[in-house]
């Protein structure tokens, strides 16, 4: 798997499209799934356990590339719920990018890779 | 020497910087300067969110070796062994307790309270701190008066000239501090929240320019910003 995060409107998505062309599997806006499951009372790092695990199974996770927003780099929230899902975020991230093949952060539309 | 870890919130920053103290040790002891205030949420019972984080962390440090120090404020009243490696968790909360505690409010907790001179603090509970003091070493010549010392808040000074200090005396110094930096919030937070957002990024500069070593930790992975030849800085 190969995971592409960075700030909000950074070009991750464009970046993803640009280099990873046939064959793959784009998701984008991972940590809007990661909200939706917390919204729904689930557990996004549950979630996104399973998902690796599906695609290892189905032998496609070399094909997966997820994108995601950083959303850990302000003041502490106000609201319980925003404070619950910056940590549910950052977690699933740390997560995800023990996993991935290759980690791309993108700031300001240029990807570096960490992994 | 010092030893900058930084990242976002739920970055796994925490988690490096306890393997990299780790990494560091040599003959002297890890010592784990914990910096979270216990917020009590009524007149006895601490802010359940604050225990838990604070249940976290003990959890993760666990069967590490760590000797934790609990302190609050006053970091420049830490005594500490020439050889030993400190790892302060971290600065978001030693500067937001520097800024908003009450006066009379405690600066170090139970745990290591012998590592923190309490006499020079003015505080009750006085422990056996002057047994740890090491004489020889407990220079206050700080590098801190340089440069752009000038521009830092008084609070801000404060901290900045303890660390520095605090790192000339023992083995190693890691000290953990956020990104808060990136949410747009200087523009719209309250004039109290950005006078912090802006301490805490004068902080952060002022270490990292002391520092040997900085390293952001983004989504777990470890990203050396800044690495100083072992001869000089």
């Amino acid at each position: 798997m190969i995971l592409i995060i960075g700030g909000a409107y950074q070009g991750k998505f464009e970046y993803a499209k640009a280099n990873f062309k046939e064959g793959h599997q784009i998701i984008n806006n991972f940590h809007k799934y990661v909200r939706k499951t917390m919204q729904q009372g689930g557990d996004p790092e549950l979630e996104a356990k399973q998902l690796m695990n599906k695609a290892v199974l189905a032998g496609n996770a070399d094909k997966l590339v997820l994108v995601s927003d950083e959303v850990g780099s302000g003041i502490v929230p106000i609201d319980a719920f925003e404070r619950e899902f910056r940590e549910k975020n950052g977690r699933v991230n740390c997560y995800l990018a023990s996993q991935a093949e290759q980690v791309i952060r993108v700031t300001a539309g240029i990807g570096t890779r960490i992994k | 020497m010092l030893h900058i870890v930084y990242g976002g919130s739920a970055s796994g920053k925490s988690s490096y910087a306890e393997s990299f103290a780790m990494s560091l040790q040599g003959e002297g002891r890890l010592l784990y300067i914990a910096t979270m205030y216990p917020y009590k949420w009524n007149t006895t019972e601490i802010d359940p969110e604050t225990m838990q984080r604070i249940e976290r962390h003990r959890a993760m440090r666990a069967d590490k070796g760590f000797d934790t120090v609990e302190c609050y404020r006053h970091v420049e009243h830490i005594v500490a062994k020439r050889q030993d490696v400190l790892l302060l968790e971290c600065m978001s909360n030693l500067l937001a307790n520097e800024m908003y505690l009450e006066p009379d409010a405690e600066a170090v907790g139970i745990a290591g309270k012998a590592e923190v001179d309490t006499e020079t603090v003015g505080m009750a509970g006085k422990a056996g701190a002057t047994a740890e003091v090491d004489t020889e070493t407990a220079g206050t010549d700080s590098k801190a008066d340089s440069g752009m010392s000038e521009t830092l808040s008084p609070v801000s000074k404060k901290i900045v000239q303890a660390l520095i200090d605090l790192s000339t005396r023992v083995q190693e110094l890691v000290i953990v501090t956020n990104d808060v930096f990136s949410d747009g919030g200087s523009l719209t937070y309250d004039e109290s929240t950005r006078e912090y957002v802006k301490n805490l990024a004068e902080i952060n500069c002022a270490l990292a320019r002391e520092a040997a070593t900085v390293t952001e930790v983004v989504c777990g992975i470890p990203v050396i910003v800044k690495k100083n030849h072992p001869m000089g800085k």
